[in-house]
């Protein structure tokens, strides 16, 4: 081991435990309860504090540049601070997507001023972001938005309508995907925005999902003018915003074998206490055969992640292995939530199982469906070639 | 085997099933999901379609036919997610009240008059013999105390037929207890329209319709076995729905440029959900016809179909709700109605990995018994 | 619905029991001289097919003439069960007694029918079915093997592949172009042409399976020579009798998929004990529940297969006859694939005859013929989607 690498895990392992100091005094208990209580909008407003503290003690997005607030950290350090974040089981950002998408978007296409506007304010969760892309009409089909904008003198006046915004309707702000060009090729007359949520038109309609309420809101607009500075990058470039801005985070993976990792030891903490008839859902063997599947699958997402993270950590550059891990995540995660209503029974109906059950299947259609998933595996991983028909 | 429905019976399910797509539509479900209707009109208008005196003998003023028919209703209920005691009372309790020879309830259930449930599940666990509930002797009768859990209907009914060991013999037996001697808490949570609850007893009144004797295992078996069965037709009913209204949506909907439905890679989906329906149905009907019959394969047709149910709402509550995309996963489309009754219906009266187990044991797997106390040795 | 048949149906599978009882060749019989491809023909088979034929019971749905009874559908559904059950093969030919005999009497003229199909039922000759070629498979109808008219001669060229049993057999029922100016559908006809004409040179192709035993050829067909009365039919007229021959197949294919997982059931649950005793607690856990599992499958093929053959019955038509190819071979590649899992090492020993047992690794790739053959899995779930279910193309 040379002396620099020995030099990076001794910085590493201080990185680590100041953090897990940091933690230990910070996320107690009653804030961790706090932020995880049903009702929603106290327990954002507690996240939300909890988020700045974070960022003010210099533990947000520490993937970003120094510049814009982060560590500039690697992608050991990023692996460390997955994995300190996940074992103490804090919360990710306020601003998820803000942080992981919009704000590299911000720090690639935009103006200085938007640089200084926005990022800091977005990190702390001063202000709240909503992305809006997927239409009722465009679902995995992106590029065939419609939502349009309209040059008006140097305003955009956006007409249309989008789904599945999380947060839509506490967000300050939305980095939007409008239509400004109907006769070019629709991945060519698409534009990214970056709207004041307060404009008149606007109007955020929350949704209520099968698994009830989830964060989720419809956003309409009707004649919302919108002044020529919400432009991000380039008029009809905006489909490069949207699939050319590289996430900061390398350690992404990380965070979600983690994530699988506590389903299951939580799944298992429950099929080994015993219910109220003094029966243990582990004495099952079907029960047990089922748990050692499932314990199998998500240690094997667990060396799929670990194996690109080892390739990235040797220097190689991220390939398209990120579709073949979302689709195993996904699936994993989704047959642990169906297993734990055939270990737990009846108990599952109710409580926190019927929820994560409930809310299972939106990780195979959310950001990119197991289908969409499997054809990216097949065309760009594999080769093979499009199928006849489809244009994607 | 002939396993197709007859002119009648297919008759019997067309009438029931236009009856149901006029009063119970979705909307009306969705009142019912939502706490603006309740299922009081509904069950009025199946009582004056004589639908609760279906399976009772003739001699009590019923219809007499036979669980063929119940499980073709059983399965029209879980197409619709229709609310209220229907489901109970005629899959459940009568054919409980019809082992015990019970004529006098059996009347009123054919009036209308009397809706009941069968409280079996301990702490979440359909079990054939009951692990805590007990029943004690008194001079002239019994009393019961114990809590049993997700009660079909428990909210709604008004009498319960509970199973209970009796503490000094140690058999097992059926007893009616009034909804006004037990102690009910609903437990609605995610599928409002079972009306679960959970029910306890202490020291409550019970008269044994099957007294606790050395014979009485058997006898109350049979009749959990046609709850079972019409439960599996319940999930599948449910699932049929499901696949169809996803198989309308794949010819709609449109992404880059081409319905959903004409990309291989879905169509293999639809093949195989809609094998895993027909499969499902095929072999529901299978346990059906056992049980109309009485054939000796009972028990063994009873599990598979409990479990071909369950392999089916597996598949096809999953693909019809990825296939549906997010729409489906909005409280404002009326896919999850089903969804969650397909659940509910896998988890209600012994779900797949319980009759896996039971099944094991009848086929004489000899090794399974063993295996399962091994490995609970193991375990503990 | 009713678990059992009318009474009348019971009747006659009693009926058929007792004679299969007196007349069946013996196990010791067909094991000394297994019958090696799909169309040869030991002395035994011979002989049981002349019985068979002689007391009506070869086809009970055809007429006495023709070695049947004038049974009707469900007749034929308990005489399959039996027969299946017993564990004789009704035909060591399949191809010819279930697609070239039916054929010849819809189509070919009496010469042909005496000549060629009536020997095919007493088990005189065998016939193997000329169809499939290098560069026409699953779009059969793109095949080039050209016959030319030439006075009252037919002269053939070309190549088929994929021919079950054309080492044995003693004749082909092969399809060829005759007409190369018209729509593909409409330039096919049929000959028959003897496998001992000259130019005609079977090359069997050996399998996975059983090396030693192939079943499957490639045929070379150069200038044979063959009288034009061999011509089945009219001439351009193949793609139609195409069809109906097939049809022919189709009708019954579903009950021998379901009884052959019934008998392989019925082996794996023979060895179960000696395989479970093999086994640690955990082990034998996920083994019974794949048993299990296996067990589900089977009644479920067979609920399905039977509800659609009575909604065939009753209706005249029923979608779930077309899942049961697709299920049928499907369940079997799961149930021979946990058989030779759960045998262990040892199920990768061959197997002495030709049979493929349950518990062998050879009896597990042999499955693959059911889902690759006759329209694989991938084609049947197309058809399912597109025929039944209505997704557009």
């Amino acid at each position: 081991m040379s002396g620099t690498e020995t030099e990076g895990h001794e910085a590493i392992d201080t990185f680590r435990s100041d953090l897990q100091r940091w933690l230990a005094a910070n996320f107690t208990d009653t804030v961790a309860a706090s932020i995880r209580q049903p009702e929603r909008t106290a327990a954002l407003r507690a996240h939300r504090t909890w988020n700045a503290e974070l960022v003010d003690a210099g533990y947000g997005a520490i993937a970003w540049p120094a510049e814009y607030g982060g560590r500039d950290a690697d992608i050991l350090q990023q692996l460390a601070y997955n994995e300190e974040m996940a074992a103490a089981r804090a919360p990710g950002p306020v601003n998820a997507i803000g942080v992981a998408n919009i704000a590299p978007a911000i720090m690639a296409y935009g103006t200085s001023d938007q640089k200084q506007r926005f990022l800091r304010s977005m990190l702390r969760g001063d202000e709240l972001w909503s992305q809006g892309m997927s239409e009722p009409d465009s679902g995995s089909d992106l590029a065939s938005l419609k939502c349009s904008a309209v040059r008006d003198g140097d305003d955009f006046v956006v007409n249309g309508q989008k789904t599945w915004n999380s947060n839509g309707d506490v967000a300050d702000w939305c980095q939007l995907y409008v239509r400004t060009n109907a006769e070019a090729p629709k991945h060519q007359g698409i534009t990214a925005l970056l709207i004041d949520m307060t404009t008149p038109g606007v109007e955020a309609r929350p949704i209520k999902t099968m698994a009830g309420d989830a964060g989720f809101s419809e956003l309409f607009f009707t004649d919302a003018r919108f002044p020529a500075s919400a432009l991000l990058g380039q008029v009809d470039a905006g489909w490069s915003v949207a699939t050319n801005t590289l996430s900061h985070e390398r350690a992404g993976v990380a965070s979600m074998y983690l994530s699988v990792r506590q389903q299951f030891d939580d799944l298992l903490h429950a099929a080994r206490t015993p219910g109220e008839d003094g029966t243990r859902a582990i004495d099952s063997p079907v029960n047990r055969v089922a748990l050692m599947r499932r314990f199998e699958e998500t240690r094997n997402l667990e060396f799929l992640a670990r194996r690109t993270l080892d390739a990235a950590l040797s220097g190689q550059q991220p390939g398209a292995e990120g579709s073949v891990i979302k689709l195993a995540w996904s699936t994993t995660s989704q047959r642990l939530s169906m297993t734990a209503v055939d270990v737990l029974g009846l108990d599952a109906l109710d409580g926190r199982w019927a929820a994560s059950f409930l809310g299972s299947p939106s990780l195979t259609i959310a950001g990119g469906t197991t289908e969409i998933n499997k054809n990216i595996i097949g065309e760009r991983v594999l080769g093979l070639p499009r199928e006849p028909k489809g244009a994607a | 085997m002939d396993l197709e429905l007859s002119v009648d019976q297919i008759e019997l399910r067309d009438n029931i099933r236009n009856v149901l797509e006029g009063s119970c539509t979705r909307g009306f479900v969705r009142g019912v999901y939502e706490g603006t209707c309740d299922a009081d009109h509904l069950w009025k208008q199946m009582v004056e379609l004589y639908w609760p005196a279906l399976a009772v003998p003739e001699v009590h003023g019923g219809l007499g036919l036979s669980f063929v028919e119940v499980a073709l209703l059983s399965e029209e209920l879980g197409r619709a997610t229709a609310p209220g005691p229907l489901l109970a009372t005629t899959s459940q309790f009568t054919p409980m009240l019809v082992e015990a020879g019970a004529g006098d309830m059996l009347t009123q259930v054919a009036e209308g008059a009397r809706t009941g449930s069968l409280a079996v599940a301990e702490a979440g666990r359909w079990s054939r013999v009951p692990r805590t509930s007990v029943a004690t002797r008194t001079s002239d009768s019994w009393t019961l105390t114990g809590t049993k859990t997700d009660v079909l209907s428990g909210a709604t009914v008004d009498s319960f037929v509970v199973t209970a060991v009796d503490g000094a013999s140690g058999n097992v037996g059926a007893f009616l207890v009034d909804a006004s001697d037990a102690q009910i808490t609903p437990t609605a949570g995610l599928e409002p329209t079972l009306e679960l609850a959970d029910v306890a007893f202490a020291a409550s009144d019970a008269a044994a319709i099957i007294a606790p004797a050395s014979d009485s295992g058997p006898r109350i078996e049979r009749a959990l076995e046609q709850a079972e069965v019409a439960m599996a037709f319940n999930t599948v009913g449910a699932c049929r729905r499901i696949f169809e209204e996803t198989l309308d949506y794949a010819k709609v909907r449109v992404q880059y440029d081409h319905v959903i439905g004409s990309y291989q890679a879905l169509k293999h989906r639809f093949a195989n959900m809609y094998l895993a329906v027909e499969r499902a149905t095929a072999v529901c009907y299978f346990a059906a016809i056992a049980i109309a019959e009485d054939d000796p394969g009972r028990s063994e047709a009873v599990h598979i179909a409990k479990i071909a149910a369950g392999d089916c709402q597996r598949l096809v509550a999953g693909d019809g709700l990825q296939l549906h995309g997010g729409i489906g996963f909005t409280w404002e489309h009326d896919l999850h109605f089903l969804l969650k009754r397909a659940k509910a219906g896998e988890l209600l009266c012994g779900g797949s990995a319980a009759h896996r187990a039971a099944l094991a044991e009848l086929l004489d797997l000899r090794h399974a018994r063993s295996a399962t106390v091994m490995v609970r040795e193991v375990a503990s | 619905m009713k678990l059992k048949f009318d009474d009348s149906v019971e009747e006659f599978r009693v009926e058929f029991i007792a004679w299969l009882e007196e007349n069946r060749p013996s196990k010791d019989e067909m094991e000394a001289a297994p019958a090696r491809s799909s169309a040869s023909s030991p002395p035994w088979a011979r002989a049981w097919a002349k019985r068979l034929f002689d007391a009506g019971w070869l086809v009970p749905g055809w007429p006495p003439e023709r070695g049947g009874r004038n049974a009707g559908a469900l007749e034929t559904l308990v005489y399959l069960e039996e027969l299946s059950r017993s564990g004789v093969p009704r035909t060591t030919n399949p191809q010819g007694l279930g697609i070239v005999a039916p054929s010849l009497f819809d189509f070919g003229n009496p010469a042909q029918i005496e000549q060629y199909a009536m020997p095919l039922l007493r088990g005189e000759l065998t016939a193997c079915l000329g169809m499939s070629e290098p560069d026409a498979g699953s779009d059969l109808a793109a095949l080039k093997t050209r016959a030319v008219i030439d006075g009252d001669r037919i002269i053939l060229n070309g190549q088929k592949v994929w021919t079950s049993g054309a080492h044995d057999a003693d004749f082909c029922f092969m399809f060829c172009r005759t007409d190369v100016d018209v729509p593909k559908h409409k330039g096919i006809s049929i000959v028959l042409v003897p496998m001992n004409a000259p130019g005609i040179t079977p090359r069997p192709l050996k399998e996975i399976v059983h090396p030693d035993f192939p079943d499957l050829n490639e045929v070379f067909v150069d200038d044979v020579d063959v009288p034009l009365t061999n011509l089945v039919g009219d001439l351009n007229n193949g793609w139609r009798m195409a069809n109906a021959s097939l049809g022919h197949e189709r009708s019954m294919v579903w009950l021998m998929g379901v009884l052959g997982i019934e008998a392989a059931m019925r082996d794996l649950i023979e060895l179960v004990p000696t395989l479970l005793d093999e086994l640690s607690p955990h082990e034998r856990a996920i083994a019974v529940d794949d048993i299990v599992d296996l067990h589900v499958d089977m009644v479920t093929a067979k609920c399905l297969g039977y509800r659609g053959f009575a909604r065939y019955v009753k209706t005249g038509s029923a979608p779930e006859q077309s899942l049961m190819k697709l299920y049928a071979s499907e369940v079997r590649q799961r149930l021979m694939l946990t058989a030779a899992e759960l045998v262990g090492p040892s199920s990768l020993a061959l197997s002495e005859g030709i049979g493929e047992s349950v518990g062998s690794m050879e009896g597990y790739f042999a499955t693959f013929a059911g889902t690759i053959s006759a329209g694989s899995s991938e084609i049947q779930r197309n058809i399912i989607a597109e025929k039944i279910l209505g997704l557009p193309r």
